[in-house]
């Protein structure tokens, strides 16, 4: 039986079939298990550089104010602040990298950091090669169209070079794994890792908010529950993270809540109307329900995508170790996916 | 019919554990539950995730503690009990991880381990190694291992170095006219200045050692620097502008030489630019040496990918590029100090023999042990980098 997809809440558009994540790696550890990693984004690491660059910028001006408070002489003081800014413009990041395991100030406060393509040790001799570059990545070309500017006359070849030279700037965003110049040399890649925090159990949180305490309220049919699948129990989560955040009283009176729950109570063909202040009651339960009940298909290998698909998206590419000899077979995931026959 | 999730009423409330009654018994007398359909099947809603995370909770946030201690403070912030502990912390959050995967459909409980994995995995196999370890490794070793795996390389350069200057000297000597075609910046020093002028700014006076450390040292180490970056950096585009920069310095030396050779200063130049030159030139030669490997590896990319080969390349480019910019900053205070104090020829060619013979005997050093445990560090290194083969 073909589903007409309707008008819902929870559905994840026409159906297509699932995309594989564009910027998931995998590592395998040591021992064996492979890891997800995500790759940093471009524009996440131009905001975590510009972000770097401004707190070199401030140690720069600081060592200036410190030299002239010490150096009264106008032009010893300039020569020690040029060397002390030298300094500490060519070893800022290999000191931060190294001395923090792979990241600097900006990638701290972005959740970015510096790891070995291959899985390995993050070596100095890597976290070095990869900062060398930053002099022909940046600085050559900004030389160069400073001398192409109109203070030296405008000069053609500056220009030429400048642009030359400046596609290294822009290599990130043609390779595929976002690398940059130096990251080629070092062997790295820069990934993305927001510490993610342990939330309470979204089928035992609501217990307060709601009037009758973690009891359920609402019971579903085996049937019922059989229309979803895990897409549409993730949105849900989604929906139901938000309202764990507010406040009890605008909680249960949330509008949008009202429409998510009438939408799958039609979707999955509930008789009885919601009550009224009912709905996040409803959710939770649904939630639960749905859960409970996906999770022990899975138990028995049955696992189900969403409400179209039982197959779920394209497991991410493992990193390619190139020059490793022929290429294997992804390794075997924990979760086996078998297709569901419909009859 | 979806045949997907029938209830099935043997393998109901599996595993069996009386602690988790099935979620409709917690449902008080009384109470009215609501059902949507006439025909009431209620199926199993054991929550197998939340029975799973009571048990293991306490086990994953004593692991983010320490991880995030030693995300923040490093090893040695840890006691012994926790040092031995991690490893059995880390073994146990992996096998919840595999165990989540395949059961546990919580995407915020799968999101945080699959985090805490990672970050755990980070800092168990991060570095071990100290920086005085680091340093050690690599002025005893490293660096000289790495200067001789590029020697064909190095070769290479100072050949074209050398051809540069003979050409120069030999076309400027020919047409005196010519040397303003290849030193671009003209300052005194051309053909049109005396043989006495030229041979007291050889030998210039001692300007105090704020003066030749502060300002002249300090000026040449950073201009120098940064030619060597760019020599290196260069390579990335085919090695061109690389050896491009090669040859016009070593134009500009020939040039130079062709000068002095006419107005009769040979040796008091050579002089004046070996006490510096030998380590400065053999940093710069380095420097193109480094970016021409950086080139090849993309030209001419042998058995493994390009990628895979700019790693190899690289590691070893990277660590002659530092002994490049340590070799800069003597050659700077050679230039910027002692070269006014030694205002006597002799002296300074007994320093530039003394910095060539220091150099070649450094970087040769080591030889003997390390031809056959070179090969087996650099598998081992090889072998760590990419634990996954």
């Amino acid at each position: 039986m073909k589903r007409k997809p309707q008008n819902l809440v929870l559905e994840a558009g026409p159906p297509r079939p699932p995309k594989q994540p564009e910027d998931l790696r995998v590592i395998i550890s040591p021992e064996g298990l492979p890891l997800a990693v995500t790759l940093a984004s471009v524009s996440a690491r131009i905001n975590t550089f510009l972000m770097d660059l401004i707190f070199i910028f401030i140690g720069v001006e600081l060592i200036d104010a410190l030299i002239s408070f010490f150096e009264q002489d106008a032009e010893d003081a300039f020569h020690w602040s040029s060397l002390f800014s030298f300094i500490l413009v060519n070893l800022y990041f290999i000191f931060f990298e190294l001395a923090w395991q792979g990241r600097t100030p900006g990638k701290t406060l972005n959740g970015l950091r510096v790891v070995n393509r291959h899985g390995g040790e993050l070596t100095p001799t890597a976290v070095v090669g990869r900062n060398l570059t930053r002099m022909v990545e940046l600085f050559l070309p900004l030389q160069m169209l400073f001398y192409a500017s109109e203070t030296f006359g405008f000069n053609i070849y500056a220009v030429i070079i400048a642009v030359w030279v400046s596609g290294f700037a822009f290599l990130p965003y043609f390779q595929k794994d976002h690398l940059r110049l130096g990251d080629l040399i070092g062997g790295t890649m820069v990934i993305t890792m927001p510490k993610k925090k342990l939330l309470p159990d979204l089928s035992q949180v609501f217990g307060d908010s709601l009037a009758s305490g973690s009891k359920p309220l609402f019971a579903f049919s085996a049937e019922q529950l059989s229309i979803y699948g895990h897409q549409e129990l993730q949105a849900l989560e989604n929906i139901l993270r938000v309202v764990e955040n507010l406040p009890t009283p605008k909680a249960t009176s949330l509008v949008g809540l009202k429409v998510a729950a009438e939408k799958i109570r039609r979707r999955v063909s509930f008789a009885p109307p919601i009550p009224e202040g009912q709905e996040l009651r409803f959710l939770v339960d649904f939630y639960t329900a749905l859960r409970a009940v996906l999770e022990k298909a899975l138990l028995f290998g049955h696992y189900k995508f969403n409400q179209y698909f039982d197959k779920p998206p394209l497991s991410p590419p493992r990193l390619k170790t190139p020059g490793s000899g022929p290429k294997r077979p992804l390794p075997p995931q924990g979760r086996m996916f078998i297709r569901v026959d419909r009859s | 019919m979806n045949g997907f999730a029938s209830p099935d009423p043997s393998a109901a409330g599996w595993p069996p554990t009386a602690e988790t009654p099935r979620a409709e018994a917690d449902v008080p007398a009384g109470a009215e539950v609501q059902t949507g359909s006439s025909a009431l099947a209620p199926p199993d809603l054991s929550l197998r995730s939340a029975r799973f995370r009571k048990g293991r909770e306490e086990t994953w946030t004593r692991l983010e503690r320490l991880v995030v201690r030693l995300e923040q403070k490093g090893l040695s912030s840890l006691t012994v009990e926790e040092a031995m502990e991690l490893p059995t912390l880390y073994h146990s959050e992996l096998a919840s991880l595999a165990v989540a995967r395949s059961l546990i459909l919580d995407r915020n409980l799968l999101e945080y381990l699959e985090n805490l994995s990672l970050r755990a995995y980070l800092v168990v196999y991060g570095p071990r190694t100290s920086l005085w370890e680091c340093l050690a490794a690599f002025f005893k070793t490293g660096l000289p291992a790495s200067v001789r795996a590029l020697k064909w390389h190095i070769l290479a350069t100072g050949l074209l170095a050398a051809f540069s200057v003979l050409v120069a000297f030999v076309a400027v000597r020919a047409d005196p006219n010519l040397f303003a075609v290849f030193v671009t910046d003209l300052d005194d020093r051309t053909y049109a200045a005396s043989a006495q002028d030229l041979l007291d700014g050889l030998f210039l006076d001692w300007r105090g050692v704020k003066y030749s450390f502060l300002h002249f040292a300090n000026f040449l180490y950073r201009n120098n620097t940064m030619v060597a970056l760019n020599c290196f950096g260069l390579g990335f585009l085919l090695g061109v502008p690389t050896i491009t920069l090669i040859i016009q310095n070593f134009l500009i030396l020939g040039a130079f030489l062709a000068l002095y050779f006419d107005k009769g200063l040979f040796i008091e130049f050579v002089g004046w630019l070996s006490i510096h030159g030998v380590t400065e030139l053999s940093a710069i030669v380095l420097s193109g040496a480094a970016g021409l490997s950086i080139a090849q590896a993309i030209v001419v990319p042998g058995e493994s990918s390009r990628l895979e080969n700019l790693r190899r390349h690289g590691r070893h480019a990277a660590t002659v590029m530092v002994g490049v910019v340590l070799m800069l900053l003597a050659a700077g205070i050679l230039e910027g100090c002692f070269r006014q104090l030694f205002s006597f020829t002799i002296l300074r060619y007994l320093v530039a023999i003394g910095t060539a013979i220091f150099w070649t005997r450094y970087f040769l050093s080591g030889r003997q042990k390390t031809n056959e445990e070179a090969d087996a560090t650099s598998a081992q290194a090889d072998a760590s980098d990419r634990q996954n083969p």
